[in-house]
Parts: structure tokens; C-alpha cells; sequence
């Protein structure tokens, strides 16, 4: 038996010797998510306004065209659970934060990033977020919660890491003050069609109570803390707002109005605004660099005026 | 509780340290810590069916006592049909309500008459063909007095409940199984040693291969209406290689795990792709629902005594069941209907022209013609129904060979490879090419190398940890 445990101990200890530094060496990549919690951590003395959500104002909200000091911290398809995880995680070490900006689609008041084909976005708060920290007991033992090389294709890290190594290219799409620049100009598939496939996409989300509980008690604790909140609908080009749900677009409407009767919370409605054209969108529902720039800076100017 | 998940991981280790640690004359201790953490293994799935495990287990429990009490064999008919219709009632009940409902109604409609009987939503409870077979094959057995009732009921319950074998085989025999937990069990290096080898090796072919044709096969099954003649062969091979992977490589973990307990579990898979003709592949494949077959169902109805007709007729309806067995569905009776046809017209030729002319002759010739068969039946066993996987076998024969495939990847090539020669030298060890295989691993680095890449790409190589296909028969 003694052999046995030796033999078993010393080859379990270089197996996991092994995958560790496999790890390790695969984390040193730095992705949207490792990199935006370093910049940010960088820019906590400076930071004033802090921009979550989801892609909507990822790629719609360029902190440059603040007149604050501005990280943007929105995460492609980041529901309103992780909004507030961010939010509460990152509170104590902004000393200067006045205001947040949170965009809020027809959608996202059902929206959990859980659902269907973007779960797998869950462990990348989990690895490089501290995320781990929120997982049901349940989860506690589900390996890809630990390890981002059991979670993803091995091989195909490996390779990114190597390339990563010797040429310094990384999967980062983000600049250092979290905006990504990836939408340029407009999609080739034209805003017709993008808008209604978006739509039709945003209308499959259930409707359920738990994200307006977590956007409740973000601005519960943002009143604590004397942080204004601006929440916005993001504009949208006229495909993607003919085909919406409109009994469902009127409802959230109607609560952010509501919400907006806190004195420490603002609320515009940016969806059909005429300021933004054609020129604007990269797709039915995503704004290109030129619309960011427009977008950044009317909610920028609201924050100068209204909070 | 996955044997490929990290809570296993956890539970694994502590069982054996537990069970070690109890001196070994206390059998007793041993098989009621098995018994509590085979119940827990169960439990950690759903522990409300593990009522349907104490119920099976006490019923056959008492029916073996009092089948040692009746001499007459009138009452022992009785105890044995009381188990029968515990047993195969839970199971006829869970698994098969719903399927017998449905095709009543459809024959009842075939001849005008309208019925609406309630359908029930019912949650196949995991294993429960495995371990309903288990328990039967222990009354059977002791009702035709080829095993002494067992009195010692927690080793009666520890062997119906067995975790490394309790959700998907073998389907072990009391026989065999049952009198090792009534003997002091000695931990051994080598044993340990050999454990740990079927444990890997078990996890290769799940997590490296299995789980890694999954993807290809769904893509191409769901997609077949417009996939090309080649990719729905390779979509076709592939699956024959995931689900041996997948049911072969959980039967290896299973019998790893119990050798670290000091048990040794039946074979279930024999390499069956060295299979040479029908007959044969199914005495490498699922060799524990086989044999069972073979040995309640086919012998008893008169097996190969009573002449040709007779034999063919038993070998059509153990393959019947062998279908319905793996799922209450009409394509899986097809399925089994087939495998039953490719048996008798084997059975058939063997009797009437004999193997031993023109090319039956070569050995390779009949491991192609064979592997060609099978793998052409799981077309049927992986379509969801009957219409699309004839529709599948039709696009197959019918649509153009001259087009490319749709690439599989190439590690799973090399992985495939590489099981296949490993196969090669258990199937041939004193062959030049299992010798030369072999060579190198005399030398420790060289196993241990060996051994480290196995555990490794077991670990990273499959992504996210999938289930086992026959987890859902």
C-alpha cells in the first residue's frame, strides 16, 4: 500500500505540476477581461465615471469623449446580475466615482447572461473577475470554474500563447480605457437585416425578476455612497426598433421612468433619437466609432448637467 | 456523480482511504462503507430514486431467502414471479409506460377506435436497466439452484449497489460478483497498479475520444439532409467510435475503480472492432448484457437444441429485447431486429456453405465486411427515428462519393490511431508489431511519460465534461 501511495502521490504531484504551469502560462495572455480589471486598477485614484453593461455601450461609450474621467467596464452580453457584481466589487477602491452608466435595452430587464449560447462567458468572471466568489455551492466543484485550459480548446491556447510569446498578438479588443474598437464602420450583412435578426434575438429572452432586483440594489447602494446613476436606452437603427416587442419596450420604459424619480438617478431615452443617422450604426443595434463619439458625449454632457 | 467530474475526484479517494483503513477481517465494515457509498453515489444524481434500488434489492433479497425454504416447486414459481414483477414492473413502468401507451393507441387507431389514455411525464431514474438486471440475475440463478441464497444482507445490498458499476455496468453476475464481497480482500501494488491503468485508459477513450467525435457526429446527424456521401460515413465511423469509446471506456474506469477495492469485475468489451462476423462481435461488445441474454432468454427458450428454426427464432427475440433493452423506442427494435438478421443469415451461411471458403478465408476481409455491417447499424441507432435514418442510409448509398468530406480534426485522428494500434497489440501481443510497440515502455521515464500525457489530455482534452451515452438506458 505504502508504494502505491508514494508512487500515486509523486505522479499526481507532477501531473498537477504539470497542468498548473500550463495554466499559468496560458493566463499570462491578457484578454477583455484580465486587461480591463488591470486598467482599471491603474486608473482607481482617477476614475470618476464608471460605464458598465453590456455591448451596447461596450462599443457605444468611448471614455475619450467624456468630459469626466471615464472607464468604460461593459462586457459583451454582461447581464445585469454581473453589472452589479462589478459595480460592488469595484466601489471600494474608486475613491473618486460620482456616477455610473448603465444602458438598459427592452431586454434587460429579463436578460441573463446564463441563458443560452454566451454562458460560457460565465468562467471568464470566474477566472479573471473573482467571480468565483458568487458560485453556488453547487458549483463549487465544477472544474471549469478552476481551470480556463479544462474550459477551452487546450490546444487551440496553447497556440495562442505561443503567438502571444513571439509576437505579442493577443485576443484583446479593448483599448486602455475598456472601449472596444473593433466596430469601425457599418457590417457588411447592412442594418436592415442585423436589426431584425437582433430583434428577433432580444425577444426570445424570458421575462423574470431577478435582474430588476439586481438593478434595484445597485442603486440602493449607489445611494449609499452618494453615486449618481444614469440609465439610458441605447439608440437603435429603425429595423431593429420596428421589430421590438412594443408592449415590452413601453414597460421598461415606464419602470426606468419610475426608477428616475430617485433623486440620484437619471434616465434618458436615447432609442429613436433623430440625432443618430444611418452614418451612426454598425448594426441594427450597435453604434460604429462615429456614433460612439456622439453617444459619449451626450452622456456626458447629461452627467455635467443633471447629476 | 460523473466518474470523469472533479466531486468523483473527491469521493474516490476517500472511500479507498476509509475502506483501507478498516483492518481487513472486518468484511462486514467494509462492504457496509461500500454499501453507504454506493447509496451516496446514486443519491448525489437523485436521491429519491434510491428507493427503487432498497426496493429491488430487499425484494430480491427476500424472495432468495425464501426460495432456500420451498422445496415445491410450485412456490418457488411464485417467489420467482414476484420478483419478475417487481423488478420488470419498476422497469416496465419507468422506462417503458409511455412507449407501450403510445403504441397502443397508435394500433388502436390503425383499426378505428379512438383512445386517449393519460400520458405520464416520467423521469428514467439513471441505471435502472443495469441494476434490475443485476438483482434479476441472482433470483434466477438461485431459483435454478446455481447459487446459494445469500443471507448476509448487507453484502447482498452491497453487491446490488456496487457504485463503480451501478449506473452503467457490467452487468455483473451474483456468481461472480457476490462471493467476493464475502471474502477478505488484500490490497496489492500490482492490483493498485492495474486500477489506476483501466482508470486511465478508460478516461482516454471517454474524454479524448468519445467526447471529442461528439461534436462531429451531432453536426452530421442533425444535418445529414445535406450533408455529402463521405462526411455521413465518416459521421457514421466516427459514432461507432464514440459510443465505444464512451460505453467501453466507462466499463474499463468501472473495473479500474473496483480492482482498488480489491474486486474484479467482468470484461464487457473484448476489442470488438477485431470482431470477424456477427456472432462474434457480440461476444466483444456489452459482453455482460450479452451473456446475460444468452444465458436467461436464449438457453431457456431452447438456445441452439431443437433445430434451425428454433435457433433463429430465439436469436431474432433476444436481439428484440437486446432493442427494446436500450431504449423504449421503435428504432431501437429495429435496431435490434437487424443486429438479430445479421446473426441468423451469419448463422445461416456458417451451417449451410460454412467460413472456410473463398474469401472468408482471410481473416482481414471479415473484420472489414463485419465493421462495414455494424457500423452501418448505428446508423439506425443514433437516428432519432426510423424515416430519418433510412433516409440517412438512402443519402449514403445514393448521393456522390466524389466530393470531400467536412474535416476531422487531427488530433482525433491520432488519438483514434493510437487506440487502435494499443488495441492492436492486446488483440496480437506476440505479434512483431505488438512487440515492437511495446519495447519502448519496458523503461520507467518512458511509462511514466506515457502515463503523464494520457492523464493530461484526459484532463484538457475534452472541454467541458459530457455524459455518458448509456447513462439513459
Amino acid at each position: 500500500m505504502k508504494k502505491f501511495i508514494v508512487r500515486t502521490g509523486l505522479f499526481l504531484a507532477l501531473a498537477s505540476t504539470l497542468l498548473i504551469g500550463g495554466e499559468l502560462w496560458v493566463r499570462q495572455v491578457p484578454n477583455d477581461y484580465s486587461y480591463k480589471h488591470r486598467q482599471l486598477l491603474e486608473q482607481r485614484t482617477d476614475t470618476e465615471v464608471l460605464i458598465l453593461g453590456s455591448s451596447h455601450s461596450l462599443f457605444g461609450l468611448n471614455p475619450e469623449h467624456f468630459s469626466q474621467r471615464a472607464f468604460n467596464f461593459a462586457l459583451t452580453s454582461q447581464s445585469l446580475s454581473y453589472d452589479r457584481y462589478l459595480f460592488e466589487r469595484y466601489l471600494p477602491r474608486l475613491p473618486k466615482l460620482k456616477a455610473i452608466v448603465l444602458p438598459i435595452g427592452f431586454f434587460s430587464l429579463g436578460y441573463s447572461l446564463e441563458d443560452g449560447i454566451e454562458a460560457w462567458r460565465k468562467q471568464r468572471y470566474v477566472h479573471y473577475l473573482g467571480y468565483w466568489k458568487e458560485l453556488d455551492a453547487s458549483e463549487w466543484l465544477e472544474l471549469k470554474n478552476y481551470s480556463t485550459l479544462y474550459h477551452n480548446d487546450a490546444g487551440q491556447m496553447f497556440e495562442q500563447t505561443k503567438r502571444y510569446r513571439k509576437r505579442g498578438t493577443s485576443p484583446l479588443t479593448v483599448n486602455t480605457l475598456g472601449w472596444s474598437e473593433l466596430f469601425v464602420e457599418q457590417t457588411p450583412a447592412g442594418l436592415d437585416t442585423s436589426g431584425a435578426e437582433a430583434a428577433a434575438r432580444h425577444a426570445a429572452v424570458p421575462q423574470r425578476n431577478q435582474p430588476r432586483l439586481d438593478l434595484l440594489a445597485m442603486l440602493e447602494t449607489a445611494k449609499k455612497q452618494n453615486i449618481k446613476v444614469l440609465l439610458f436606452i441605447p439608440p437603435a437603427w429603425e429595423s431593429y426598433r420596428h421589430a421590438v416587442d412594443k408592449g415590452r419596450m413601453q414597460h421598461t420604459r415606464q419602470f426606468l421612468a419610475r426608477l428616475a424619480g430617485q433623486e440620484h438617478v437619471e434616465f434618458i431615452d436615447l432609442f429613436a433619437d433623430d440625432r443618430f443617422t444611418e452614418e451612426d450604426f454598425y448594426d441594427g443595434d450597435h453604434l460604429n466609432h462615429k456614433g460612439a463619439q456622439k453617444l459619449s458625449r451626450i452622456i456626458s454632457t447629461q452627467i455635467d448637467n443633471k447629476l | 456523480m460523473l466518474f470523469n467530474s472533479l466531486e468523483f475526484a473527491l469521493f474516490l479517494p476517500l472511500v479507498f482511504a476509509l475502506y483501507w483503513l478498516i483492518p481487513r477481517h472486518y468484511i462486514s465494515s467494509q462492504n457496509l462503507l461500500i454499501l453507504c457509498a454506493s447509496y451516496g453515489f446514486y443519491a448525489w444524481w437523485d436521491w429519491r430514486f434510491l428507493g427503487l434500488i432498497l426496493l429491488s434489492s430487499t425484494a430480491d433479497y427476500a424472495v432468495g431467502l425464501a426460495l432456500s425454504r420451498s422445496e415445491k416447486p410450485a412456490p418457488r414459481r411464485c417467489w420467482l414471479a414476484l420478483s419478475l414483477i417487481v423488478n420488470l414492473g419498476l422497469l416496465g413502468f419507468f422506462k417503458y409506460y409511455n412507449f407501450f401507451v403510445d403504441s397502443l393507441v397508435t394500433a388502436f387507431h390503425g383499426i378505428g377506435v379512438e383512445l386517449s389514455p393519460a400520458s405520464l411525464s416520467i423521469v428514467l431514474p439513471v441505471g435502472i436497466s443495469f441494476y434490475t438486471f443485476q438483482t434479476l440475475s441472482y433470483t434466477l440463478d438461485v431459483y435454478h439452484r446455481k447459487l446459494k441464497p445469500e443471507r448476509n444482507a448487507i453484502a447482498f445490498f452491497a453487491y446490488v449497489s456496487f457504485f463503480p458499476q451501478l449506473v452503467a455496468g457490467p452487468i455483473e453476475r451474483a456468481r461472480h460478483l457476490l462471493p467476493q464481497f464475502k471474502r477478505a480482500r488484500q490490497f496489492t501494488y500490482e492490483q493498485g497498479r492495474e486500477g489506476l491503468q483501466l482508470i486511465a485508459q478508460g478516461f482516454f477513450k471517454k474524454v479524448v475520444i468519445a467526447d471529442n467525435c461528439a461534436p462531429y457526429v451531432d453536426a452530421v446527424f442533425s444535418n445529414y439532409q445535406t450533408a455529402s456521401a463521405p462526411t455521413l460515413a465518416l459521421g457514421t465511423i466516427l459514432f461507432g467510435f464514440q459510443i465505444y469509446g464512451d460505453f467501453s471506456g466507462y466499463s474499463d474506469m468501472a473495473r479500474g475503480i473496483a480492482r482498488l477495492f480489491g474486486m474484479d469485475l467482468m470484461l464487457n468489451f473484448r476489442r470488438p472492432f477485431f470482431a470477424q462476423n456477427p456472432a462474434e462481435f457480440w461476444n466483444r461488445w456489452h459482453i455482460s448484457l450479452s451473456s446475460w441474454f444468452r444465458d436467461y432468454v436464449y438457453i431457456p427458450l431452447g438456445g441452439s437444441r431443437h433445430g434451425k428454426f428454433t435457433t433463429y427464432r430465439n436469436l431474432l427475440t433476444i436481439f428484440l429485447i437486446s432493442g427494446l433493452w436500450h431504449g423504449a423506442h421503435e428504432i431501437y427494435l429495429l435496431w435490434g431486429l437487424i443486429h438479430g438478421i445479421n446473426v441468423v443469415a451469419y448463422t445461416a451461411i456458417r451451417n449451410s456453405i460454412g467460413t472456410a471458403h473463398g474469401p472468408f478465408r482471410y481473416p482481414l476481409f471479415n473484420i472489414a465486411i463485419t465493421y462495414v455491417i455494424t457500423c452501418l447499424t448505428w446508423i439506425f441507432f443514433r437516428s432519432s427515428s426510423i424515416d430519418s435514418a433510412m433516409e440517412y442510409l438512402s443519402r449514403l448509398l445514393s448521393t456522390s462519393w466524389l466530393v470531400q468530406a467536412e474535416p476531422v480534426p487531427l488530433l482525433l485522428m491520432y488519438a483514434i490511431g493510437a487506440l487502435l494500434l494499443y488495441e492492436t497489440t492486446q488483440e496480437r501481443p506476440d505479434s512483431a508489431l505488438s512487440r515492437t510497440l511495446r519495447a519502448p515502455f519496458k523503461f520507467a521515464p518512458v511509462r511514466w511519460c506515457a502515463y503523464l500525457a494520457i492523464f493530461s489530455s484526459a484532463m484538457l482534452g475534452g472541454g467541458d465534461t459530457q455524459q455518458f451515452i448509456y447513462f439513459q438506458f
